[in-house]
């Protein structure tokens, strides 16, 4: 499920992957190993250029999620990063107008006022895995399954 | 008299009907890729002469690491065919990538594997998920929703990981209750009573399911004095794949400890009255069969063979008439 707006020419962006074997990775997605560098991004969209929103993925230890588990096992965590196109509608126009010439009050800092779209997930996957002490765990919502360009 | 080649399980994995991943075209493949061929040369590098090598604490976190980076590739699974091409190649490189002394832990590098497959991780997290749930009908778990979603994982995933995942060998505890761990026993196998098991058996044939699973667990585990494999089928994969065809029924079996592989479902012979020794040959047929032997394969696979009772019947009825 992906949002489009009408009008709207900008295809809405959506992982190639879903169909994927993910155990053969191509070339360019196998882990790029620096030396001392243990998370390293892998690309798993093929055909997209390398800064447009897209699905990204990163094999991490369960432990490096930083959410508190003693897990020895390894995850992909899937994200979504990558740019959205400026102006998208109308709203996005005027905003960003109204902010440059400083008809509208500065948001504060931490708070921005997004005038353009930004690549979020549409849908998440859940993640279980065994921890250290031999018990089950289930993190809801972990990874991201599909990414778009969200308003 | 030749049986027919066993149907694909159905499934969806090209790779497995493609006849499996060879070891040399994998390596061949990798050592061209600028990502992969690194990789494979630290891995050999830290398998070179006999296996023997000490690896300093650096080399060997670089060693498994790299190891853990070829999970992804084609090289993951390989295997040789028995007289192909270059057999001894790739032998070699088979050997590399099963090299014991990088192997602390099989199970767990098993369920780092599957996390990397998206089918393997999406279907073991379902069944994990139904697995642990607390249900507040049904006391600590939903156990049919638990054994619907491994009877799903074992049916679905391919046996290059489902395999991986329950037939690791365990040098230590750890690995062994990791190991014992991996069908959610807590749910899907433990029970605060044992009941007899012929009763277990019995109501095991009232299902259609779980009647044709048992009928194929003894056809494909018969055991065999006089064949080199222990098992009258000569397939010890075949074997393998009928056992996992219980979990997740009523008769699921399960590691009994974490010391040994010794294996069954939670039944016991107490209270089978004048059919104790019934009883017994039933459990016999999990923790004392030559045919059972609970590891994963070597690098030869051996193409399974598909005898139904029927096709060897027509055929003897075809000889009874030739001969007439």
């Amino acid at each position: 499920m992906n949002l489009s707006f009408p009008g709207q020419k900008q295809k809405p962006v959506s992982p190639s992957d879903e169909d994927r074997r993910s155990e053969f990775l191509t070339s360019e997605e196998i882990q790029r190993e620096a030396s001392g560098d243990e998370a390293v991004p892998v690309r798993t969209r093929r055909s997209a250029p390398d800064s447009q929103c897209g699905l990204r993925s990163v094999l991490l230890q369960v432990r490096d999620l930083g959410l508190g588990y003693d897990s020895d096992e390894t995850v992909l965590f899937k994200y979504c990063g990558g740019s959205c196109p400026r102006a998208r509608s109308n709203y996005d126009l005027t905003l960003s107008n109204l902010l440059l010439s400083g008809r509208l009050p500065q948001p504060a800092p931490g708070e921005p006022w997004h005038s353009v779209p930004c690549c979020r997930p549409t849908h998440y996957e859940d993640m279980a895995f065994l921890d250290n002490s031999h018990r089950w765990h289930k993190v809801e919502k972990l990874s991201a399954a599909a990414c778009s360009c969200a308003d | 008299l030749k049986c027919p080649t066993r149907p694909e399980p159905r499934v969806p994995h090209a790779v497995l009907s493609a006849g499996g991943r060879d070891c040399l075209h994998a390596g061949d493949t990798c050592s061209s890729d600028d990502t992969c061929s690194p990789r494979l040369r630290t891995l050999r590098q830290c398998v070179a002469g006999d296996g023997s090598m000490k690896l300093g604490p650096g080399a060997r976190s670089q060693c498994e690491n790299a190891m853990t980076a070829l999970l992804s590739t084609p090289l993951h699974g390989c295997q040789c065919k028995r007289g192909m091409k270059r057999e001894k190649n790739c032998l070699s490189i088979y050997w590399s990538l099963h090299q014991s002394v990088l192997h602390v832990n099989r199970c767990l590098d098993a369920a780092k594997a599957c996390n990397i497959d998206e089918t393997c991780q999406k279907l073991r997290t379902e069944y994990v998920s139904a697995c642990i749930q607390p249900s507040a009908r049904s006391g600590p778990c939903n156990r049919p929703k638990c054994n619907k979603a491994l009877r799903k994982f074992f049916d679905r995933v391919p046996p290059d990981y489902t395999h991986e995942l329950l037939f690791c060998p365990c040098t230590d505890t750890a690995c062994a209750e990791r190991r014992r761990q991996t069908i959610v026993p807590s749910c899907s196998y433990e029970e605060k009573d044992k009941p007899n098991c012929l009763a277990q058996l019995r109501d095991c044939k009232q299902d259609y399911v779980c009647r044709s699973r048992w009928a194929q667990f003894q056809y494909d585990c018969e055991a065999s004095e006089h064949s080199a494999s222990g098992c009258k089928r000569e397939n010890h994969g075949s074997c393998l794949l009928a056992y996992t065809g219980l979990i997740g029924s009523t008769i699921t079996p399960n590691y009994l400890d974490n010391s040994t592989s010794n294996v069954g479902p939670w039944c016991s012979c107490a209270a089978s009255g004048n059919h104790r020794e019934q009883c017994n040959d039933f459990l016999a047929f999990f923790h004392d069969n030559i045919c059972l032997i609970l590891h994963v394969p070597t690098p030869f696979q051996v193409p399974p063979l598909w005898c139904p009772a029927a096709i060897q019947f027509s055929f003897i009825l075809i000889c009874l008439l030739l001969l007439h």
